[in-house]
Protein backbone atom coordinates (compact mmCIF):
# COMPACT_ATOMS: atom_id res chain seq x y z
CA UNK A 1 0.00 0.00 0.00
CA UNK A 2 1.15 3.35 -1.17
CA UNK A 3 1.78 5.95 1.88
CA UNK A 4 2.35 8.86 -0.43
CA UNK A 5 -0.86 11.19 -0.72
CA UNK A 6 -2.33 10.70 -3.85
CA UNK A 7 -4.87 13.64 -4.77
CA UNK A 8 -4.65 14.96 -1.38
CA UNK A 9 -5.61 11.52 0.24
CA UNK A 10 -3.34 8.58 2.00
CA UNK A 11 -4.13 4.98 1.08
CA UNK A 12 -4.93 4.25 5.24
CA UNK A 13 -7.22 7.26 5.05
CA UNK A 14 -9.17 5.67 1.76
CA UNK A 15 -9.20 2.45 3.54
CA UNK A 16 -10.73 3.74 6.91
CA UNK A 17 -13.42 5.21 4.52
CA UNK A 18 -13.97 2.49 2.67
CA UNK A 19 -16.68 0.69 4.64
CA UNK A 20 -18.46 3.37 5.27
CA UNK A 21 -18.58 4.85 2.29
CA UNK A 22 -19.47 1.65 1.16
CA UNK A 23 -22.26 1.70 3.63
CA UNK A 24 -24.38 4.59 1.98
CA UNK A 25 -23.20 4.40 -1.80
CA UNK A 26 -25.88 6.60 -2.61
CA UNK A 27 -24.45 9.56 -0.37
CA UNK A 28 -21.81 12.21 -1.70
CA UNK A 29 -18.33 11.06 -0.71
CA UNK A 30 -15.52 13.68 -0.48
CA UNK A 31 -13.94 14.22 -4.10
CA UNK A 32 -10.53 13.53 -2.54
CA UNK A 33 -11.55 10.31 -1.90
CA UNK A 34 -13.19 9.81 -5.21
CA UNK A 35 -10.23 11.05 -6.60
CA UNK A 36 -7.91 8.88 -4.47
CA UNK A 37 -10.00 5.63 -6.01
CA UNK A 38 -9.60 6.32 -9.43
CA UNK A 39 -5.89 7.21 -9.64
CA UNK A 40 -4.46 4.75 -6.90
CA UNK A 41 -3.75 1.23 -7.90
CA UNK A 42 -4.49 -0.53 -4.89
CA UNK A 43 -7.17 1.03 -3.53
CA UNK A 44 -9.04 1.33 -6.95
CA UNK A 45 -9.28 -2.48 -6.53
CA UNK A 46 -9.69 -2.77 -3.48
CA UNK A 47 -12.91 -0.47 -3.59
CA UNK A 48 -14.15 -2.21 -5.85
CA UNK A 49 -13.84 -6.29 -4.54
CA UNK A 50 -14.97 -4.65 -1.00
CA UNK A 51 -18.82 -3.63 -3.13
CA UNK A 52 -18.88 -6.77 -4.66
CA UNK A 53 -18.29 -8.66 -1.53
CA UNK A 54 -20.68 -5.92 0.67
CA UNK A 55 -23.50 -6.68 -2.51
CA UNK A 56 -23.27 -10.31 -2.64
CA UNK A 57 -23.61 -10.75 1.15
CA UNK A 58 -26.41 -8.35 1.21
CA UNK A 59 -28.16 -10.42 -1.52
CA UNK A 60 -28.39 -13.35 0.71
CA UNK A 61 -32.15 -14.03 0.96
CA UNK A 62 -33.27 -14.35 4.51
CA UNK A 63 -33.94 -17.63 5.42
CA UNK A 64 -37.24 -19.28 7.48
CA UNK A 65 -35.88 -21.14 10.29
CA UNK A 66 -37.70 -24.85 10.79
CA UNK A 67 -40.99 -24.48 11.39
CA UNK A 68 -40.35 -27.13 14.77
CA UNK A 69 -38.08 -24.39 15.88
CA UNK A 70 -39.67 -22.56 18.31
CA UNK A 71 -41.80 -25.64 19.36
CA UNK A 72 -38.74 -27.53 20.24
CA UNK A 73 -37.24 -24.13 21.82
CA UNK A 74 -40.90 -23.91 23.88
CA UNK A 75 -40.35 -27.68 24.80
CA UNK A 76 -36.94 -27.72 25.68
CA UNK A 77 -37.40 -24.17 28.26
CA UNK A 78 -40.48 -25.95 29.59
CA UNK A 79 -38.97 -29.12 30.30
CA UNK A 80 -35.88 -27.01 32.35
CA UNK A 81 -38.11 -25.78 34.40
CA UNK A 82 -40.09 -29.08 34.72
CA UNK A 83 -37.06 -30.86 35.74
CA UNK A 84 -36.06 -27.95 38.71
CA UNK A 85 -39.82 -28.68 40.02
CA UNK A 86 -39.33 -32.70 39.83
CA UNK A 87 -36.19 -32.04 41.71
CA UNK A 88 -37.20 -30.24 44.21
CA UNK A 89 -40.08 -32.75 44.31
CA UNK A 90 -38.35 -35.64 44.98
CA UNK A 91 -35.82 -34.47 47.45
CA UNK A 92 -39.07 -34.34 49.72
CA UNK A 93 -39.53 -37.77 48.95
CA UNK A 94 -38.52 -40.73 51.02
CA UNK A 95 -36.29 -43.63 49.63
CA UNK A 96 -39.27 -46.16 49.38
CA UNK A 97 -40.90 -43.70 47.09
CA UNK A 98 -38.24 -43.22 45.02
CA UNK A 99 -37.45 -46.99 45.15
CA UNK A 100 -41.35 -47.83 43.94
CA UNK A 101 -41.06 -44.66 41.39
CA UNK A 102 -38.21 -46.02 39.80
CA UNK A 103 -39.53 -49.40 39.93
CA UNK A 104 -42.70 -48.70 38.07
CA UNK A 105 -41.33 -48.68 34.35
CA UNK A 106 -39.73 -52.29 35.01
CA UNK A 107 -43.32 -53.89 36.76
CA UNK A 108 -45.68 -52.33 34.73
CA UNK A 109 -46.19 -55.54 32.39
CA UNK A 110 -46.61 -57.55 35.72
CA UNK A 111 -49.84 -55.27 36.74
CA UNK A 112 -52.27 -57.29 34.56
CA UNK A 113 -54.98 -59.09 35.82
CA UNK A 114 -53.83 -62.54 36.74
CA UNK A 115 -50.54 -61.28 38.05
CA UNK A 116 -52.47 -59.00 40.35
CA UNK A 117 -54.06 -61.69 41.53
CA UNK A 118 -51.03 -64.44 42.50
CA UNK A 119 -49.93 -60.61 43.92
CA UNK A 120 -53.12 -60.25 46.06
CA UNK A 121 -52.84 -63.97 47.37
CA UNK A 122 -49.11 -63.46 48.51
CA UNK A 123 -49.65 -60.32 50.20
CA UNK A 124 -52.40 -61.92 52.25
CA UNK A 125 -50.51 -65.09 52.74
CA UNK A 126 -47.72 -63.17 53.92
CA UNK A 127 -50.11 -60.56 55.96
CA UNK A 128 -51.19 -63.81 57.72
CA UNK A 129 -47.56 -64.74 58.29
CA UNK A 130 -46.77 -61.76 59.89
CA UNK A 131 -49.99 -61.19 61.90
CA UNK A 132 -49.53 -64.51 63.85
CA UNK A 133 -46.06 -64.10 63.85
CA UNK A 134 -47.06 -60.78 66.37
CA UNK A 135 -44.95 -58.20 63.42
CA UNK A 136 -47.04 -55.16 63.04
CA UNK A 137 -47.60 -53.13 60.43
CA UNK A 138 -47.13 -50.23 62.00
CA UNK A 139 -43.47 -51.82 63.09
CA UNK A 140 -42.72 -52.03 59.57
CA UNK A 141 -43.44 -48.33 58.55
CA UNK A 142 -41.60 -47.26 61.83
CA UNK A 143 -38.49 -49.36 60.33
CA UNK A 144 -39.02 -48.27 56.34
CA UNK A 145 -38.82 -44.85 57.49
CA UNK A 146 -36.01 -44.91 59.93
CA UNK A 147 -33.99 -47.56 58.82
CA UNK A 148 -31.40 -47.13 61.67
CA UNK A 149 -34.38 -48.88 64.08
CA UNK A 150 -34.49 -52.11 62.10
CA UNK A 151 -31.60 -53.64 63.89
CA UNK A 152 -32.90 -52.48 67.60
CA UNK A 153 -36.72 -53.91 66.29
CA UNK A 154 -35.00 -57.08 65.48
CA UNK A 155 -32.69 -57.68 68.85
CA UNK A 156 -35.76 -56.69 70.29
CA UNK A 157 -38.14 -59.18 69.56
CA UNK A 158 -35.72 -61.74 69.83
CA UNK A 159 -35.86 -60.70 73.39
CA UNK A 160 -39.16 -60.90 73.70
CA UNK A 161 -39.79 -64.24 72.27
CA UNK A 162 -36.56 -65.53 74.45
CA UNK A 163 -37.92 -63.69 78.28
CA UNK A 164 -41.52 -66.06 76.89
CA UNK A 165 -39.97 -69.18 76.04
CA UNK A 166 -38.17 -68.87 79.33
CA UNK A 167 -41.03 -67.80 81.29
CA UNK A 168 -43.22 -70.73 79.97
CA UNK A 169 -40.53 -73.59 80.87
CA UNK A 170 -39.97 -71.80 84.64
CA UNK A 171 -43.80 -72.09 84.80
CA UNK A 172 -43.91 -75.72 83.92
CA UNK A 173 -41.00 -76.67 86.11
CA UNK A 174 -42.79 -75.10 89.16
CA UNK A 175 -45.64 -77.18 88.01
CA UNK A 176 -43.35 -80.06 88.41
CA UNK A 177 -42.19 -79.44 91.71
CA UNK A 178 -45.41 -79.03 92.52
CA UNK A 179 -46.58 -81.96 91.51
CA UNK A 180 -43.70 -83.81 93.33
CA UNK A 181 -44.52 -82.26 96.54
CA UNK A 182 -48.12 -83.27 96.54
CA UNK A 183 -47.18 -86.77 95.34
CA UNK A 184 -44.97 -86.91 98.13
CA UNK A 185 -47.05 -85.84 100.73
CA UNK A 186 -49.84 -88.00 99.50
CA UNK A 187 -47.43 -90.92 100.10
CA UNK A 188 -46.73 -89.98 103.36
CA UNK A 189 -49.98 -89.09 104.42
CA UNK A 190 -51.91 -92.61 103.23
CA UNK A 191 -51.05 -95.23 106.00
CA UNK A 192 -52.56 -92.55 108.01
CA UNK A 193 -55.74 -92.63 106.96
CA UNK A 194 -56.79 -95.84 106.91
CA UNK A 195 -54.61 -97.46 104.02
CA UNK A 196 -56.76 -95.24 102.04
CA UNK A 197 -59.68 -98.39 101.90
CA UNK A 198 -62.56 -96.26 101.93
CA UNK A 199 -61.34 -94.21 98.52
CA UNK A 200 -60.89 -97.38 96.89
CA UNK A 201 -64.25 -98.63 97.64
CA UNK A 202 -65.55 -94.77 96.63
CA UNK A 203 -63.64 -95.52 93.37
CA UNK A 204 -64.95 -98.82 92.34
CA UNK A 205 -69.04 -97.42 93.33
CA UNK A 206 -68.28 -94.66 90.88
CA UNK A 207 -67.29 -96.71 87.77
CA UNK A 208 -68.72 -100.17 88.08
CA UNK A 209 -68.43 -100.57 84.12
CA UNK A 210 -64.71 -101.61 84.53
CA UNK A 211 -65.74 -104.91 85.26
CA UNK A 212 -63.06 -105.11 87.73
CA UNK A 213 -60.38 -103.70 85.67
CA UNK A 214 -57.18 -102.49 87.63
CA UNK A 215 -58.20 -98.08 87.68
CA UNK A 216 -55.03 -95.33 88.07
CA UNK A 217 -55.23 -93.26 90.51
CA UNK A 218 -55.86 -90.08 89.65
CA UNK A 219 -53.99 -86.64 91.02
CA UNK A 220 -54.82 -83.01 89.87
CA UNK A 221 -52.87 -80.29 90.61
CA UNK A 222 -53.33 -76.64 89.65
CA UNK A 223 -50.76 -73.97 89.05
CA UNK A 224 -50.48 -70.94 91.40
CA UNK A 225 -52.27 -68.63 88.64
CA UNK A 226 -55.20 -71.07 87.34
CA UNK A 227 -54.37 -69.93 83.78
CA UNK A 228 -52.42 -73.44 82.84
CA UNK A 229 -54.02 -76.72 84.18
CA UNK A 230 -51.17 -79.60 84.47
CA UNK A 231 -53.10 -83.05 84.99
CA UNK A 232 -51.19 -86.12 85.65
CA UNK A 233 -52.12 -89.47 85.66
CA UNK A 234 -50.27 -92.21 87.89
CA UNK A 235 -50.84 -95.43 87.57
CA UNK A 236 -50.03 -97.56 90.82
CA UNK A 237 -49.42 -101.32 89.39
CA UNK A 238 -51.05 -103.99 91.07
CA UNK A 239 -53.26 -101.52 93.63
CA UNK A 240 -56.15 -104.16 92.75
CA UNK A 241 -58.92 -103.48 94.94
CA UNK B 1 -38.95 -15.47 21.68
CA UNK B 2 -40.99 -15.59 18.33
CA UNK B 3 -39.73 -11.85 17.31
CA UNK B 4 -35.71 -12.91 17.47
CA UNK B 5 -35.83 -16.70 16.78
CA UNK B 6 -35.77 -15.87 13.12
CA UNK B 7 -32.73 -13.37 13.29
CA UNK B 8 -30.50 -15.69 16.02
CA UNK B 9 -31.44 -18.80 13.42
CA UNK B 10 -30.19 -16.81 10.32
CA UNK B 11 -27.01 -15.87 12.36
CA UNK B 12 -26.25 -19.35 13.40
CA UNK B 13 -26.86 -20.71 10.02
CA UNK B 14 -24.87 -17.81 8.36
CA UNK B 15 -22.01 -19.12 11.07
CA UNK B 16 -22.17 -22.65 10.89
CA UNK B 17 -23.20 -23.19 7.20
CA UNK B 18 -25.30 -26.31 8.38
CA UNK B 19 -29.21 -25.80 9.08
CA UNK B 20 -29.13 -28.73 12.13
CA UNK B 21 -26.18 -26.97 14.21
CA UNK B 22 -28.24 -23.81 13.55
CA UNK B 23 -31.23 -24.86 14.91
CA UNK B 24 -29.35 -26.81 17.89
CA UNK B 25 -27.49 -23.44 18.15
CA UNK B 26 -30.82 -21.32 18.28
CA UNK B 27 -32.30 -23.51 20.59
CA UNK B 28 -29.27 -23.17 22.92
CA UNK B 29 -29.02 -19.65 23.17
CA UNK B 30 -32.98 -19.12 23.95
CA UNK B 31 -32.09 -21.68 26.81
CA UNK B 32 -29.23 -19.72 27.96
CA UNK B 33 -31.52 -16.53 27.24
CA UNK B 34 -34.28 -18.58 29.60
CA UNK B 35 -31.56 -18.92 32.44
CA UNK B 36 -29.51 -15.98 32.27
CA UNK B 37 -32.86 -13.42 31.80
CA UNK B 38 -31.80 -11.85 35.04
CA UNK B 39 -28.50 -10.81 34.28
CA UNK B 40 -29.60 -8.67 31.41
CA UNK B 41 -28.76 -5.22 32.40
CA UNK B 42 -31.02 -2.30 30.06
CA UNK B 43 -28.58 0.03 30.98
CA UNK B 44 -25.34 -1.60 29.98
CA UNK B 45 -27.01 -1.80 26.33
CA UNK B 46 -30.09 -2.73 23.98
CA UNK B 47 -31.54 -6.22 24.00
CA UNK B 48 -30.57 -6.96 20.76
CA UNK B 49 -26.78 -6.37 21.50
CA UNK B 50 -26.85 -8.53 24.46
CA UNK B 51 -28.69 -11.19 22.66
CA UNK B 52 -26.47 -11.05 19.83
CA UNK B 53 -23.38 -11.12 22.14
CA UNK B 54 -24.66 -14.46 23.98
CA UNK B 55 -25.15 -16.03 20.68
CA UNK B 56 -21.39 -15.08 19.24
CA UNK B 57 -20.58 -16.59 22.88
CA UNK B 58 -21.97 -19.99 21.53
CA UNK B 59 -21.29 -19.64 18.16
CA UNK B 60 -17.40 -19.44 19.05
CA UNK B 61 -17.67 -22.30 21.60
CA UNK B 62 -19.42 -24.31 19.16
CA UNK B 63 -16.14 -23.61 16.66
CA UNK B 64 -13.90 -24.70 18.95
CA UNK B 65 -15.64 -27.66 19.72
CA UNK B 66 -16.34 -29.03 16.27
CA UNK B 67 -13.09 -28.17 15.20
CA UNK B 68 -14.11 -27.93 11.38
CA UNK B 69 -11.75 -27.65 8.66
CA UNK B 70 -11.31 -23.79 8.35
CA UNK B 71 -9.96 -23.93 5.07
CA UNK B 72 -9.50 -19.68 4.64
CA UNK B 73 -7.53 -18.09 1.80
CA UNK B 74 -5.27 -15.64 2.22
CA UNK B 75 -5.64 -12.02 0.86
CA UNK B 76 -2.53 -11.66 -0.78
CA UNK B 77 -3.13 -15.27 -2.57
CA UNK B 78 -2.64 -13.16 -6.09
CA UNK B 79 -6.40 -14.06 -6.85
CA UNK B 80 -7.24 -10.34 -8.47
CA UNK B 81 -8.27 -9.88 -11.10
CA UNK B 82 -6.06 -7.95 -13.78
CA UNK B 83 -9.20 -5.42 -14.22
CA UNK B 84 -7.67 -1.96 -13.51
CA UNK B 85 -8.16 -0.44 -16.51
CA UNK B 86 -11.48 0.78 -15.56
CA UNK B 87 -11.62 3.70 -13.26
CA UNK B 88 -13.77 3.94 -10.02
CA UNK B 89 -16.56 5.96 -11.33
CA UNK B 90 -16.53 3.93 -14.41
CA UNK B 91 -17.05 0.66 -12.48
CA UNK B 92 -20.08 2.49 -10.42
CA UNK B 93 -21.78 3.06 -13.74
CA UNK B 94 -20.98 -0.63 -15.43
CA UNK B 95 -23.43 -1.64 -17.09
CA UNK B 96 -22.77 -5.41 -16.86
CA UNK B 97 -25.22 -7.40 -14.46
CA UNK B 98 -24.71 -6.09 -11.08
CA UNK B 99 -24.02 -8.93 -8.38
CA UNK B 100 -28.14 -8.16 -6.97
CA UNK B 101 -29.08 -9.52 -10.90
CA UNK B 102 -26.39 -12.64 -10.59
CA UNK B 103 -27.75 -13.42 -6.63
CA UNK B 104 -30.94 -14.09 -8.40
CA UNK B 105 -30.44 -18.39 -9.06
CA UNK B 106 -30.52 -20.32 -6.15
CA UNK B 107 -26.99 -21.76 -7.13
CA UNK B 108 -25.37 -18.35 -6.71
CA UNK B 109 -26.75 -17.88 -3.24
CA UNK B 110 -25.15 -21.37 -2.41
CA UNK B 111 -22.07 -20.04 -4.07
CA UNK B 112 -21.82 -16.98 -1.98
CA UNK B 113 -22.70 -18.84 1.45
CA UNK B 114 -20.21 -21.76 0.96
CA UNK B 115 -17.74 -18.59 0.11
CA UNK B 116 -18.67 -16.68 3.19
CA UNK B 117 -18.28 -20.49 5.39
CA UNK B 118 -14.73 -20.27 3.97
CA UNK B 119 -13.46 -17.09 5.35
CA UNK B 120 -11.58 -16.45 9.00
CA UNK B 121 -14.26 -16.51 11.50
CA UNK B 122 -13.21 -12.82 12.68
CA UNK B 123 -13.54 -11.69 9.34
CA UNK B 124 -16.95 -13.86 9.02
CA UNK B 125 -18.53 -12.38 12.23
CA UNK B 126 -17.81 -9.10 11.40
CA UNK B 127 -19.30 -9.19 8.03
CA UNK B 128 -22.42 -11.10 8.86
CA UNK B 129 -22.99 -8.68 11.71
CA UNK B 130 -22.60 -5.66 9.47
CA UNK B 131 -24.49 -6.99 5.85
CA UNK B 132 -27.00 -9.33 7.10
CA UNK B 133 -27.58 -8.67 11.10
CA UNK B 134 -27.23 -4.30 9.86
CA UNK B 135 -25.83 -3.95 12.82
CA UNK B 136 -23.69 -0.21 13.60
CA UNK B 137 -19.99 -0.10 14.06
CA UNK B 138 -20.27 0.61 17.69
CA UNK B 139 -22.23 -2.48 18.40
CA UNK B 140 -20.40 -5.07 16.76
CA UNK B 141 -17.68 -3.32 18.47
CA UNK B 142 -19.67 -4.30 21.44
CA UNK B 143 -20.35 -7.88 20.40
CA UNK B 144 -16.68 -8.86 19.49
CA UNK B 145 -15.73 -6.66 22.02
CA UNK B 146 -12.85 -5.00 20.01
CA UNK B 147 -12.41 -1.42 19.23
CA UNK B 148 -14.30 0.31 16.05
CA UNK B 149 -11.41 0.31 13.91
CA UNK B 150 -10.87 -3.41 13.58
CA UNK B 151 -14.26 -3.79 13.29
CA UNK B 152 -14.47 -1.39 10.19
CA UNK B 153 -10.97 -2.84 9.07
CA UNK B 154 -11.95 -6.82 9.26
CA UNK B 155 -15.50 -6.14 7.48
CA UNK B 156 -13.71 -4.62 4.30
CA UNK B 157 -11.11 -7.65 4.29
CA UNK B 158 -13.62 -9.72 4.62
CA UNK B 159 -15.64 -8.21 1.69
CA UNK B 160 -13.05 -8.23 -0.27
CA UNK B 161 -11.75 -11.89 0.66
CA UNK B 162 -15.41 -12.69 0.09
CA UNK B 163 -15.53 -11.36 -3.63
CA UNK B 164 -11.89 -13.04 -4.28
CA UNK B 165 -13.36 -16.37 -3.32
CA UNK B 166 -16.47 -15.87 -5.83
CA UNK B 167 -14.09 -14.63 -8.31
CA UNK B 168 -12.30 -17.47 -8.28
CA UNK B 169 -15.04 -20.13 -8.10
CA UNK B 170 -16.46 -18.39 -11.16
CA UNK B 171 -13.77 -18.57 -13.08
CA UNK B 172 -12.83 -22.57 -11.91
CA UNK B 173 -16.42 -23.08 -13.14
CA UNK B 174 -16.19 -21.51 -16.22
CA UNK B 175 -12.77 -23.37 -16.87
CA UNK B 176 -15.23 -26.57 -16.21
Amino acid sequence: MNNEPQNGMECSEFEALLAEALDDLGADTSPAFEAHGRSCKVCGPMWEEAREGMLMVRGLAELEPPKNLVHNILAATSRKEATAEQIAEEAKLGWMDRLSRSLKPGIGGLMHSRFAMSFAMAFFSLSITLTLAGVKVTDVKNMAEHPSLLQKNVVLGFTNVEAKVTSYYENLRLVYQVQAKVRELKKNTAPAEGSGSENRQQNRKSAPEDGGRPRPNEEYSLERDGSLIAQTFTWHEGARI
Amino acid sequence: MRLYNRRIYNLCYRFTNSPDDAQDLTQDVFIRVYRTMGSYNLEKGAFTTWLTTLTRNLLVDHFRRSKQDRVTDSIDAGLREEDDSLSLGDRLEDPRPTPDDRLASKETQKMVQMALARISPDLREAVILRDLQDMDYREIATVLRVPEGTVKSRINRGRMELARLLSRNKRQASNE
